[in-house]
């Protein structure tokens, strides 16, 4: 009863959208080249569906986001931690991190092109930058921020250096590691989203640029509510997994 | 003699916060540290651990010269110090896992010593389940699992309200009685001092150097409001008194 009501309330605002938009394309007040109606949008995914062709896209789309992503986390985690827990590492890397971290993802779609030409691997590397700073800031700060005391309790039971890094550093950080994650992956897929508009043949974003090539938006509404559904589902996954795994985040201790 | 501090100083920069200790700890004695707030206290602590180097001056536990922080001593800290990530169980037994026991055989000290406290029954708790004076006991028996020669408390029970605080100081007479611990115990509370010590060394304001050391003769369990135990009581309050007065 109580999750049912929760469920509804969730769904308020998402019916309140969809209402207003039925009324303001419905009605004619807006024609369907500059916004599709509700139906058209229906048509275009039910279309897109038994054709395999939002299959194909939505599958190539988070290929490239996983592979990105994955290469990003097995560097940035270390690197992070590295770095958060030795002062040497952190004068040796903290001006190159500073200097390469504002530059935009999508400003390295040139060389993503040059280096590995079009294809996965260029996707990929985009999706990698995209992630990698994140993931390393926050696995950094995570790191900086695990209590001294704990460090010190650890310290009188006993714990070498290795000891204090992997049982008390590591466990105490993975909230901020986890949260690392959840905002990589995000800025990961988005960059994904607009490097495919720029530079692919497939995946999400190529399908929005082409069908906004041939005015179809409803293909383009399906393709953006994809990449939402997806990545709300992704989060989700994130979160649960951070529930299960670490039920004592944000408890005092 | 179990712990030696000699000629021992420490500076904070240019500032002196501890002033030619000497201090001679026996085997099996529960020796209480008591000082007004910023004498040092837990400064001299923490150097008996190895968590902060004295300026001059050393300490000798068992004979061996303080370096760092070790098992054979341990510490049990005013702030709840815990791993939240940890089932009770498996905070307790984290010292027995650095030293590389078996699983069976740890569980089986660990509960040993949680029966000690009666909270076997909470073993799979996690710590921000517990309440305070629950992960104070916790955190003092994570300390004994490890089975050191020197027990040492920085302030353990200043966060607790004052019933569980002296319910707390009875358990932990109970806990030394039973294993023989040496005890250094630093507190601002003169109550709590002479509740417990066999000793207890008086420091002055900072710079911290000893006052005075009172031998506390009064059987245990001590009645707080025996004559003698409030005559004790009395005389070092007045000696802490004069200390703040003359800063």
């Amino acid at each position: 009863m109580k999750f049912l009501k929760k469920f509804l309330e969730a769904l308020t605002i998402p019916v309140i959208l969809l209402i207003i938009w039925s009324i303001l394309t419905f009605t004619g007040l807006i024609p369907s080249y500059i916004l599709p109606n509700p139906y058209e949008v229906l048509i275009a995914f039910y279309n897109l569906l038994i054709t395999g062709e939002l299959f194909i896209h939505a599958t190539s789309t988070l290929l490239r986001v996983v592979t990105g992503f994955l290469i990003a986390t097995t560097i940035a985690i270390p690197l992070g931690v590295g770095i958060g827990w030795s002062k040497t590492l952190e004068i040796l890397f903290n001006p190159i991190i500073q200097i390469l971290r504002p530059i935009p993802p999508l400003a390295w779609v040139p060389f993503a092109l040059l280096w590995f030409g079009l294809g996965l691997k260029a996707e990929a590397f985009i999706i990698f930058i995209g992630s990698f700073f994140p993931i390393l800031l926050n696995s950094l700060d995570a790191v900086k921020g695990v209590e001294k005391v704990l460090i010190e309790a650890a310290c009188t039971l006993g714990a070498t250096e290795s000891q204090v890094l992997t049982k008390v550093v590591l466990p105490a950080s993975s909230p901020g590691i986890l949260l690392g994650l959840r905002v990589g992956f995000g800025i990961g897929f988005m960059c994904t989203v607009a490097a495919e508009m720029i530079a692919a043949k497939s995946g999400l974003g190529y399908l929005i640029m082409e069908a906004m090539r041939l005015l179809d938006t409803g293909d383009v509404v399906v393709g953006m509510l994809t990449i939402g559904l997806i990545g709300f589902a992704i989060d989700y996954l994130l979160a649960k997994v951070e529930e299960k795994y670490i039920p004592w985040r944000g408890k005092t201790i | 003699m179990a712990l030696k501090i000699e000629g021992l100083s420490k500076k904070f920069k240019d500032r002196p916060i501890l002033k030619n200790i000497n201090l001679e700890v026996e085997d099996g004695e529960f020796l209480c540290i008591v000082g007004p707030s910023g004498c040092g206290k837990t400064t001299l602590l923490r150097i008996i651990a190895g968590l902060e180097k004295p300026t001059t001056g050393r300490v000798l536990a068992d004979d061996k010269l303080v370096k760092g922080p070790g098992a054979d001593r341990g510490f049990v800290f005013q702030q709840y110090t815990l791993f939240p990530w940890r089932s009770v169980l498996e905070n307790v037994t984290f010292g027995l896992e650095l030293k590389g026991l078996e699983e069976d055989e740890r569980e089986k000290i660990a509960i040993e010593y949680l029966k000690l406290v009666g909270l076997e029954d909470f073993k799979d708790a996690y710590p921000y389940e517990l309440s305070g004076g629950m992960k104070q006991r916790v955190a003092i028996v994570r300390a004994l699992a490890n089975n050191p020669k020197f027990l040492l408390m920085d302030e353990p029970f200043a966060a607790l309200d004052i019933q569980t605080r002296n319910l707390l100081q009875k358990e932990l007479l109970y806990i030394w009685e039973k294993t023989n611990e040496t005890i250094i115990f630093v507190t601002h509370n003169v109550d709590e001092a002479v509740f417990l010590a066999d000793r207890i060394v008086v420091l002055s304001a900072r710079p911290g150097r000893i006052l005075e050391i009172f031998k506390v003769e009064i059987d245990r369990i001590r009645d707080r409001l025996s004559k003698e135990f409030l005559t004790l009581r009395g005389e070092i309050l007045s000696i802490l008194e004069k200390e703040v007065k003359l800063r």
